[in-house]
């Protein structure tokens, strides 16, 4: 997995590429909290994202607990959308 | 019941007979004693009539009732005294009737007695009137009768049998009555002396006999029929003893009743030995067997079955209403391998079952400790021999199978051949040893063959093959091997192919003896899952995504069943405490099917529960096993050998 991450004044965007699990959860964990206490928005782009397993989807509400529901998923493959339906997050998290 | 009842009862019946005896004996001898005293009496009469008719003619009536104290009436009297007493008359008196007035004139009257005397000389002097009315015989005398009459008469003189006889001129009328009496009560006595006298002998005669008879019934019937039921009830009260001999050897029937008594006691003495006898013995054959059965259930049980990996295997015996010896014994080696012995010991009983559960034991052991099967056969058969008093034997066959390879080594100890099934089945005719506890130095040797996955053995007694039909048909090899021919590969080939067997014997034996005495034990190779052990990390989910994109490629639908995968996985690694861990990916057909099996703590995720996490805790976990469920087509889940074995199974 790979990770992009672009910091814009309070907005920080992170492009994933690859397969996020179990293993590669903790490097998204740490780039997420490495994020400065400025950062008050942050959006996950998924458009490269291969997979995700249940390890990413905890990171992802970690995210959105850290940013008070300022958390955006954008580029969300059908795939990756399936998982995510599974476990009921798209009712919450906003999905650009 | 009272014992003398008998006796009661006999001397009853014969006092009856002896009172009615003695009643018809006084009956008849009253009568004739009777008559015979009234003849006398009459005879008496007659004469004393004649004699006094004979005075009379010599006298003048006319005179003598005008002459009252004359000398010759005195003489006259005293004669007719003489006269009356040597009849034994109590009165004698003449006197004559009044045609007209029907008034008795006395002539004379004398009594025998003097006292009487005295009365009738105040009383009826001569010329003395008696106007009492006449009685009948006085009437029919003075009618004209002339012959003797009798009478009873009651008179102020007493009861007396009353003597008249009219006194006549020729043909002429009644001149004068001649009376006698006899007393009644010195005739009642005359008789009760003859009746006694009489019947004192007769008494007599019968209460000898009856005391006679008594004591003959005493001595022949009473007495021995005594000594018959003492001796009865002694032996009702033991009749195991024989009685003692009673001692009557008479020829009557009393006799002929002791010797049958005799010969009944010693027939039903001896009977009873033979059924004490034979119970015990009987009561010792049952528990022999009930001993021997339950050796036999305790050790091998009735069906068993074992799974692994790579293989399955089930056994099964026909209990056999006399404890035969037949045995099998399966178990897995730690070496992962499977153990599987079937034999049978020669004779029935406690030493066939204790020679079995030697035997089985031993094997056991030496099989478990590593040994090859004919190395065990061989020690356990010297062993055997060391220690065999009863001379008994067993046969035995012995598997040892590696169920990852399919190596099997085989030894055989006298067995009937085992069937090898498969595409086509047939016999497998080993190097046959010969069967355990004959001879030391069996020279049993090991044979080995590769068993291919769906395929297996089949290790039986004799009882299957040795199976009798109604027509006397034994069931036989070929047909054994005939009903196994085409035996079509399956999980469940083992208890198939028991199955198939079983219901064929049955079929074959229906209507004549039953179907058993035998031990049937099948193990099969089973395609198997490829266990592949991986480490206990969740790097070990690199190797699982290789296995799956091996089969499906790296699509979309894999990366779907990798999640499954990686939650699973996720779960082991971090939940279970697992040291071992083993995975393995196998497509059939349109399906993927995925095993992870970990030595860890017991975990279903099959189980049903409620997992409605809240949002706000998703990020704690909990997850997994939702996306798990969602994911897989089908989910198996047991626990062997206390391991998690976990199935996913996906519909591509």
């Amino acid at each position: 997995m790979t990770i992009e991450k672009n910091v814009c004044e309070n907005a920080a965007e992170i492009k994933l590429s690859g397969w996020l699990d179990t293993q590669t959860a903790p490097e998204l964990d740490a780039e997420i909290s490495a994020l400065g206490e400025e950062i008050t928005a942050l959006t996950l782009d998924f458009e490269k994202l291969e997979y995700i397993s249940s390890a990413g989807l905890r990171l992802i509400v970690a995210a959105y607990k850290k940013m008070n529901g300022a958390l955006t998923l954008r580029n969300v493959s059908d795939e990756i959308m399936s998982v995510i339906r599974m476990t009921g997050l798209d009712k919450r998290i906003t999905i650009a | 019941m009272n014992k003398r009842s008998i006796r009661r009862w006999i001397t009853l019946c014969f006092t009856v007979i002896l009172i009615l005896s003695l009643a018809v004996t006084a009956a008849w001898n009253y009568y004739h004693t009777y008559s015979h005293i009234l003849e006398e009496s009459r005879d008496a009469a007659e004469s004393c009539a004649s004699l006094v008719r004979y005075s009379l003619d010599s006298w003048d009536i006319d005179a003598l009732m005008h002459a009252s104290d004359d000398e010759q009436y005195r003489q006259e009297r005293s004669t007719l005294r003489a006269l009356s007493r040597s009849f034994d008359f109590e009165y004698l008196y003449i006197y004559t009737v009044d045609p007209e007035t029907e008034v008795r004139h006395f002539l004379f009257c004398v009594a025998s007695d003097d006292d009487k005397e005295n009365v009738v000389l105040r009383e009826r002097y001569l010329g003395a009137v008696a106007d009492e009315p006449l009685d009948k015989w006085e009437k029919a005398l003075l009618a004209g009768e002339r012959e003797m009459q009798m009478g009873k008469v009651s008179t102020q003189y007493g009861d007396d049998i009353t003597w008249l006889v009219p006194y006549t001129d020729g043909d002429g009328p009644l001149l004068a009555v001649i009376g006698m009496d006899h007393s009644i009560a010195v005739e009642n006595a005359k008789i009760l002396k003859d009746f006694l006298f009489a019947l004192i002998p007769v008494v007599l005669s019968l209460t000898m006999g009856l005391l006679v008879l008594l004591i003959l019934l005493r001595r022949r019937i009473l007495r021995p029929i005594h000594a018959l039921s003492e001796s009865m009830s002694r032996f009702a009260r033991d009749s195991s003893v024989k009685p003692e001999p009673i001692g009557i050897c008479t020829q009557d029937e009393i006799g002929e009743i002791a010797a049958s008594y005799e010969k009944m006691t010693s027939d039903i003495v001896a009977y009873v030995n033979n059924i004490e006898t034979l119970t015990k013995e009987r009561v010792e054959t049952n528990v022999q067997l009930d001993v021997a059965r339950r050796i036999q259930y305790g050790l091998v049980p009735e069906k068993t079955a074992l799974d692994g990996d790579g293989f399955t295997l089930r056994a099964m015996t026909q209990p056999a209403k006399a404890v035969g010896g037949d045995f099998y014994d399966c178990f897995r080696r730690d070496d992962n391998k499977v153990c599987a012995v079937l034999g049978d010991v020669s004779g029935k009983g406690i030493s066939a079952a204790i020679f079995m559960a030697m035997a089985k034991t031993m094997i056991h052991e030496k099989l478990m400790a590593g040994l090859s099967p004919s190395e065990t056969l061989n020690q356990v058969n010297d062993a055997l021999c060391a220690q065999n008093p009863e001379g008994l034997f067993a046969t035995a066959f012995a598997v040892v199978l590696d169920p990852v390879s399919g190596r099997m080594c085989y030894a055989n100890a006298g067995h009937t051949p085992p069937v090898l099934i498969g595409e086509v089945s047939r016999f497998l005719h080993p190097d046959s040893g010969i069967a355990l506890g004959l001879f030391e130095d069996a020279g049993i040797v090991d044979g080995s063959l590769d068993l291919l996955p769906g395929e297996g053995i089949l290790l039986y007694t004799d009882g299957v093959t040795e199976a009798v039909s109604p027509e006397r048909m034994l069931f036989g090899e070929a047909r054994l091997l005939k009903e196994l021919a085409h035996f079509p590969a399956s999980p469940d080939a083992a208890q198939e192919s028991i199955r198939t067997v079983k219901e064929a014997v049955e079929r074959f034996t229906e209507g004549g003896e039953p179907f058993d005495d035998t031990a049937i034990l099948a193990l099969f190779r089973t395609a198997g899952d490829a266990w592949k052990p991986i480490p206990v990390a969740l790097s070990s989910f690199n190797e699982v995504k290789k296995a799956v994109f091996a089969e499906i490629g790296e699509t979309a639908e894999a990366r779907k069943i990798l999640l499954a995968c990686d939650e699973t996985l996720t779960n082991i690694v971090s939940y279970s405490g697992a040291s071992e861990l083993a995975y393995c990916c196998t497509k059939e057909g349109d399906t993927l099917r995925i095993g992870f099996r970990d030595n860890g703590t017991a975990f279903d995720p099959t189980a049903p529960r409620t997992m409605e996490t809240d949002f706000d805790m998703l990020d704690m976990g909990g997850m997994g096993i939702g996306i798990v469920r969602e994911t897989a087509s089908s989910m198996e889940y047991a626990r062997r050998d206390d391991r998690n074995v976990l199935f996913l199974c996906f519909r591509l």
